[in-house]
């Protein structure tokens, strides 16, 4: 898109910060948000990654995420970087440049703390037809209850929620349980984040910032990993992503900051 | 189920002052929910983790949440 002086929109679309060190190399070609140009923007010993865009809200449709990621995947082949969340719009390039400026420090440490390291994604997957009868058979307990609350026939809504209950304490105690074995095989390789299993069928959710020249030995790691589990789970892995899991920028737009400060 | 948007250690406050000045109302935890579970379902299609039709589904959905919030 031309950035001529009448049509260039005000506003900056924000992906991503990097080093300054890093603009110099980068090839930014790839399209943004809006199909615009993807630019740095230099300010002290960072740069912002951005493209011009009206400022408004965005919206978190396909087209918008899938431009969002692009530039991220763009980006990390080429350098070490902190990724922004989708949807941070900045009303004008300075504000962009006091951004960086206002939380130099921060964001070079944080930088730091990436650098030469990707993130990779491990998910445990319960392959069984029936996860509640699944867990009845592995767990005598729990077969017990229910076969006690079905012995009467049909069981009362009270009755239905207290096994619901129970089984999903057996699960959550089931998930911290493999999640902790996971951390215990992995650790030596590099941080963890342990998400919380977003479904039944989840068995677990890591995250590892696995150091470039460490992913031979993490491989391995993760294969030694599978066969201790439980024949059921699938492990799953993925990656290189950015590190999503291991950078935490909030960045507040305009109104949420006002809403805050009434 | 999906999870909250993720958090970790201490997050850097960053304040923005302009972008737009939209009506503020208590619907803003709601609306920034679903926004963050629309980054999740995308981070989830290019895993692999969903299949298009699956992500073509709930993106429907939560968009639509977001439309009746925003009306």
């Amino acid at each position: 898109m031309a950035r001529d002086e009448n049509s260039t929109p005000k506003g900056r679309y924000l992906y991503s910060v990097v080093p300054a060190e890093a603009v110099d190399k980068l090839e930014l070609d790839v399209a943004g948000i809006d199909g615009a140009e993807v630019h740095p923007l230099v300010c002290g010993a960072l740069a912002a990654i951005v493209s011009d865009v009206e400022p408004r809200e965005l919206r978190p449709e396909r087209r918008n995420l899938a431009a969002h990621s692009a530039v991220m995947r763009t980006l990390m082949d080429q350098t070490h970087l902190l990724p922004v969340a989708f949807g941070i719009v900045a009303g004008s390039e300075r504000e962009v440049r006091e951004l960086l400026a206002d939380h130099e420090a921060e964001m070079v440490e944080q930088l730091e703390g990436v650098k030469d390291r990707v993130e990779m994604g491990i998910r445990g997957v319960l392959r069984v037809e029936d996860i509640f009868q699944y867990f009845v058979e592995k767990l005598p307990e729990l077969r017990r209850m229910r076969d006690e609350v079905y012995a009467g026939g049909e069981p009362s809504r009270e009755e239905k929620i207290e096994l619901g209950q129970a089984f999903a304490e057996y699960l959550q105690e089931f998930q911290d349980e493999w999640a902790d074995a996971a951390v215990e095989h992995l650790r030596s390789i590099g941080r963890i984040r342990v998400n919380e299993p977003r479904s039944e069928e989840e068995a677990l959710n890591l995250a590892v910032l696995v150091p470039r020249g460490e992913m031979e030995a993490f491989t391995r790691a993760v294969e030694e990993l599978a066969p201790t589990f439980d024949e059921h789970i699938e492990l799953n892995v993925t990656g290189p992503w950015p590190p999503y899991n291991f950078v935490d920028l909030r960045i507040r737009s305009g109104e949420e900051e006002a809403e805050e400060a009434r | 189920m999906i999870a909250p948007p993720i958090v970790i250690g201490t997050p850097l406050m960053w304040i923005f002052r302009t972008v737009h000045r939209a009506a503020m109302d208590e619907l803003k935890n709601e609306r920034r929910n679903i926004r963050a579970r629309l980054s999740e379902l995308y981070r989830d299609l290019e895993r692999g983790e969903i299949t298009e039709e699956q992500f073509d589904e709930k993106e429907r959905k939560l968009l639509d949440q977001l439309d009746e919030l925003e009306r």
